[in-house]
């Protein structure tokens, strides 16, 4: 060796770094691969969870405008042929409440009270935080945990909503709801396999005759068919060009909780068939992630679908995964010591925490596996692939940041499918259920001027499950990360629908203490990456609340503790962490606890979803006629959204008029576009001065791309 | 002491090495010794209909099948198929370990006229394989993929006449029409012309699964009938290194045909193309051949006269192979072999690149789209290494150690345009035996050199 030339002193001679064997995290809080650094220091890879913002400011109120109890029009009826003088001074809606019963005005009609019997609504305090009561039995009717009476029926209709006329091209009528040709299933609480679930929902379909029918979503990347379903109350408007209620459970793979609470709202929505908002369509989609949901179940997944992918980029596919070191059939989390490790235990030692410098002894965070490859880094390149929610391109990161995204946006063949069944309906509002931080969370840029929208919302989540959160959270606020490439963000930015992720686990649902802006993630955002120092309040304060859960409530079940592994070369690493159904998903006997609430909460938002109604008053005098019109949204939820698409007109309102062979107009314009409508909001008055001879029919039309169109008559 | 000197089986690579290093050659000035292989006559008196293209191409590939391979990528939304002509040397190396450019042509109502073009060019390229040396080099060093029609349904609409002229940039998409050349995904932003989401049109789809499977591409160009409006400042896609390669690419062009080829830098920042996606995510180098009519077509007012396409034709032409004789290529080299003791060797090797790209993007080598060039060893076991470049410092060099079945490898670092890198292996071998060693690189190629150690 002495020959070796000075030439090749000092640089780098090969000392790769071995290290042999060692496995996998609980599939709910996967934290990523790990790389051993050599002896040189080096950046540790991973990226630093951002702090959490403040939510939304309180203390701002939904305004409601318009609401008028007396006031409502009737419809295409014209109760007073007799001419009237033409108004100096055209009525407003509060005015012609009070005038009611005036010639020339169309009568109105006591308008019910909104469909959320909402605290601040009504004047009653926000409802005690209730721990909710495990039904043991499912409902004659099925639906678990539905307290009765706490909820309007989903079905509660304005009487003046029924008389304006439905235009659509060339409708084709649905036919009526035929009776029930199978029994209504129940809904046995537990954990569907994907089988399972897609038998219920033949079985619901079934049952529910007429009213609901299957949707080809297509298959998953391994050729699953996912299992759907839509259905509406009978109709003069086929479900495809209906405002449409999407129900997406377990989008991520990882929220088998989120597909039964899809379930148990569809079997809700359902068993109170003749109920169903008029002129709504809704569409459940439980196994999203059909994969992943499966592997979950058999203990394995991580959230993505195993599409093979290069992870690390050396050309080789899936060869470094998890692996179960220790034989209790459970592939859980890994520490490795190490000097340069970003974390160490905490007082409870079973979590750990940032180092700090002069830290004692540190460790780098992994799951439980071997380095198959012998490359030095462990778990690097596992059976992987996407995870579909994620897969969106809305604030999308580059695969090189994070392979799981997908390779290509809307890469996975069910992503596409989703997005274009979504595409191709009249998308009002879409809810996820997903994730375990136990809110609803708004798209990460809601538009401030619809917060009153999302606290309403908010506000009903709580009243239907007794939870308890400070106000709207942003997809980032619930969970602590980013989350790039969420799917709500599509849905709300390029769709323009209200769209919304609902945890149906979390740490406080059960026995846990409350988090504000928690992720519920033990390891969110985190792995072998240090955090800021800002961050890490929120950590412990995250892994408190669930350490709470799991003391409190369950005798410290549900976490194994650390135990030492030889990881080869002299290497010592520890195994333990949250076991399956846990943190990520409930307990089985936790799961209607979980899921309390979550269809009374659909329901109402079914019930609140937006229509409209034109309101006019019409004069004749001789062959000159005046005619006025407002239109009101008769629903609580808002006709569009400020957020989501620009420049496509996607929230606005039209009002058209249509005038007949041989009328004038002599005043006022044939097309008027409004901005959307709240929720019980009343527009601005509209007048027009028409010459038509008697007898003629003037038609107003308004549109929202959330509602389609109402129709009106007019006979001056 | 200085052991006798090994005899060295060298490869073809050095003489390609030293040929390499001359001047580019202007194809203009070359000296054409021989008439074109004619096999195929194409006319270029009209514009060509989805079933004229289809002809074209099948007949093309039936006259050439040395050096011509068509494939489709799949399908348009109307069921029209994606043509990808591959044009190489089919024998030798291949295919899939030699550095390529990909043509794009026909994405919209810009570059309708770019059907023709890329046929053109495919043309040009087989028929001169024989009388033109720079042609002959390219086929049998690199390859082109050529997708002359990434919008079959616009052509057939707008030639089929089922399309009145100047209504075209559509697809039949169901949400409305799209722009295709905004719908790829680096820099797609939310807009109904750019799709409801990227690649949401199947052409874009298959074009951009098609671009990521094929590592070895390293320039994709397209074409354009408009001259932009504005200028790009490209801050958002590259790296200071990429911005000089892309102008040491652009200044081996003389005038007047530099005018017609653009860099990345040169384009506005339109967000969701074909050619930022190409950089952005699969760290190509991109270029646009500005090829515009003389006045304004009855087809449109990017699209040229008829009788326009046969100059323009060869200017897209000479174009691409301007363009394709920049690919980078590894030429590898063994000067030195020295024994150390009984059974160790200390072999100094050069890995250069002779092209004028760098080995990769310094923005696809950040963003991992691309491998750094690698150097295996077999038949000897590889113990240590050491990495430098010319005259410059150590570089750092993963490696893995040798065994006897399995010698090992190095990853080296990315090598810029016409620079090398010097690499001192020690190894343990018996003498007499023979090793060979193996650069490559996705975009770069692969070069081999067997010696034995005596």
């Amino acid at each position: 060796m002495s020959r070796v030339s000075e030439w090749l002193l000092g640089a780098v001679l090969c000392v790769p770094l071995a290290l042999a064997g060692l496995p996998e995290a609980a599939p709910q809080d996967p934290p990523p691969p790990v790389e051993v650094p050599a002896e040189t220091p080096g950046e540790t890879p991973g990226e630093t969870p951002e702090p959490v913002e403040d939510p939304a400011p309180a203390g701002i109120e939904t305004p409601v405008q318009g609401e008028t109890p007396a006031e409502s029009g009737e419809g295409t009826q014209e109760p007073s042929p007799a001419p009237a003088p033409v108004s100096e001074e055209p009525a407003s809606g509060a005015e012609a409440a009070g005038t009611s019963g005036a010639e020339g005005e169309e009568p109105v009609q006591q308008e019910p009270a909104g469909e959320l019997d909402l605290p601040g609504e009504t004047g009653e305090p926000t409802p005690e935080r209730v721990p909710h009561e495990a039904p043991t039995e499912p409902p004659p009717t099925g639906g678990p945990g539905l307290p009765p009476g706490s909820v309007p029926p989903p079905g509660a209709v304005d009487p003046g909503t029924a008389t304006p006329t439905i235009v659509s091209p060339e409708p084709e009528p649905e036919p009526a709801a035929e009776p029930a040709s199978a029994p209504f299933p129940a809904l046995v609480p537990g954990y569907r396999s994907l089988p399972e679930v897609a038998a219920l929902f033949d079985a619901l379909a079934a049952a529910a005759g007429d009213l609901a029918r299957p949707v080809q979503l297509g298959t998953s990347s391994s050729g699953l068919q996912v299992p759907a379903l839509e259905f509406g109350s009978p109709g003069p408007l086929p479900l495809e060009q209906r405002p449409t209620l999407f129900l997406i459970g377990g989008l991520d793979g990882l929220s088998l909780s989120g597909g039964e609470a899809v379930l148990a709202a569809t079997h809700g929505l359902l068993a109170s068939a003749a109920d169903l908002p008029p002129n709504l369509t809704v569409v459940a989609v439980p196994w999203a992630s059909p994969e992943p949901l499966a592997r979950l179940l058999e203990g394995t997944g991580d959230g993505t679908n195993g599409r093979p992918t290069d992870n690390d980029r050396d050309g080789l596919l899936d060869e470094d995964g998890p692996d179960d070191l220790d034989g209790d059939g459970m592939i859980l989390d890994m520490l490795i010591e190490h000097p340069e490790g970003p974390w160490v235990r905490g007082g409870d030692g079973r979590f750990l925490v940032p180092a700090r410098p002069g830290a004692g002894t540190r460790y780098l965070w992994t799951r439980e596996g071997k380095d198959d490859d012998g490359d030095g880094l462990f778990n690097e390149d596992s059976a992987g692939g996407v995870v579909l929610d994620r897969n969106f391109p809305v604030h999308r990161e580059g695969p090189w940041q994070d392979p799981s995204v997908g390779h290509l946006p809307m890469s996975e063949p069910l992503v596409r499918a989703l997005a274009d069944l979504v595409r191709s309906r009249r998308t009002v509002l879409v809810l996820l259920f997903q994730g375990n931080h136990g809110a609803v969370a708004t798209p990460n840029r809601a538009a401030a001027a619809d917060e009153p929208v999302y606290r309403r919302v908010t506000e009903a989540f709580l009243a239907a499950t007794g939870r308890e959160q400070p106000g709207p959270l942003t997809l980032r606020e619930a969970h602590g990360a980013p989350c790039p490439g969420a799917s709500i963000d599509w849905f709300h930015e390029v769709i323009g629908a209200l769209s919304l992720e609902v945890a149906a686990w979390g740490p406080d649902v059960e026995g846990g203490n409350l988090v504000t802006a928690q992720s519920a993630q033990f390891a969110a955002g985190g792995g072998p990456a240090p955090l800021a120092l800002e961050d890490r309040p929120r950590l412990r304060a995250r892994e408190s609340a669930w350490a709470s859960w799991l003391d409190n409530t369950r005798g410290g079940l549900g976490f194994v503790d650390w135990q030492p592994v030889e990881l080869g070369g002299g290497r010592p690493g520890l195994v333990g962490g949250w076991q399956p159904f846990t943190i990520g998903n409930p307990p089985a006997e936790s799961l209607a606890s979980a899921l309390a609430g979550l269809p009374e909460f659909v329901a109402d938002l079914a019930a609140s979803m937006p229509r409209l109604e034109i309101r006019t008053v019409s004069t004749r005098d001789g062959d000159l006629c005046r005619v006025t019109a407002q239109v009101k949204n008769l629903g609580l939820l808002p006709t569009g959204l400020s957020g989501g698409p620009s420049g496509d007109g996607a929230s606005e309102l039209d009002l058209d008029l249509h005038l007949p062979p041989g009328a004038q107009l002599v005043a006022g314009e044939l097309h008027v576009e409004f901005d959307h409508l709240l929720g019980h909001e009343l527009s601005r008055e509209l007048s027009w001065v028409v010459v038509a001879p008697a007898g003629s029919v003037l038609r107003l039309s308004a549109t929202s791309a959330w509602t389609g169109s109402v129709e009106r008559e007019v006979k001056p | 002491m200085r052991l006798p000197r090994v005899l060295l089986f060298l490869t073809a690579s050095v003489l390609l090495l030293a040929s390499l290093q001359a001047a580019p050659q202007d194809a203009a000035s070359r000296r054409l010794t021989a008439g074109p292989d004619r096999r195929v006559e194409l006319d270029f008196q009209h514009f060509y209909t989805q079933r004229d293209l289809d002809v074209a191409l099948a007949s093309l590939a039936a006259a050439y099948p040395e050096f011509l391979q068509l494939e489709s990528l799949g399908e348009s939304r109307a069921g029209h198929p994606l043509w990808v002509m591959t044009v190489a040397n089919l024998e030798g190396s291949p295919l899939a370990e030699r550095p390529a450019l990909l043509l794009a042509g026909g994405l919209g109502a810009e570059d309708l006229h770019g059907t023709e073009m890329a046929l053109f060019t495919i043309l040009e390229l087989v028929q001169n394989h024989e009388r033109d040396a720079a042609v002959a080099e390219l086929l049998s060093s690199s390859v082109c993929y050529v997708a002359p029609c990434l919008n079959p349904d616009l052509r057939e609409r707008v030639f089929g006449g089922t399309e009145a002229p100047g209504a075209r940039a559509s697809t039949d998409a169901p949400a409305g029409p799209v722009q295709f050349d905004a719908n790829f995904p680096i820099g797609w932003q939310p807009d109904p012309q750019a799709g409801a989401y990227p690649l949401s049109e199947p052409e874009t789809f298959q074009a951009a699964e098609y671009v990521l499977a094929h590592s070895n591409i390293a320039i994709v160009q397209t074409y354009t009938g408009t001259q932009p409006v504005a200028a790009g400042s490209g801050a958002r896609y590259s790296e200071p290194a990429d911005l000089a390669a892309f102008t040491a690419v652009l200044s081996t062009i003389p005038n007047p045909d530099r005018q017609a080829v653009l860099g990345l830098f040169d384009l506005p920042e339109r967000g969701g193309s074909l050619l930022e996606f190409a950089h952005g995510q699969h760290g190509a180098f991109p270029f646009q051949t500005l090829l515009p009519g003389s006045g304004t077509s009855s087809v449109g007012p990017s699209v040229p006269e008829v009788h326009e396409l046969p100059a323009l034709g060869r200017k897209a032409f000479r174009s691409t192979l301007r363009l394709a004789r920049t690919l980078p290529r590894l030429a590898l080299a063994v000067p030195a072999a020295e024994r150390l003791s009984d059974d160790l060797w200390q072999l100094d090797v050069n890995v250069q690149n002779i092209g004028l790209l760098p080995t990769a993007s310094e923005l696809g080598a950040r963003r991992f789209a691309c491998r750094a060039p690698q150097l295996a060893v077999e038949g000897a076991e590889l113990l240590a290494w050491a990495v430098r470049r010319a005259d410059g410092p150590h570089l750092p060099a993963e490696g893995t150690e040798g065994t006897e079945s399995n010698g090992g490898h190095l990853t080296l670092g990315e090598i810029p345009g016409g620079e090398h890198l010097s690499v001192r292996l020690v190894v343990r071998a018996t003498a007499g035996a023979t090793v060979g060693l193996r650069a490559s690189a996705p975009r770069a190629g692969t070069d081999a050199v067997q010696l034995t150690l005596e």
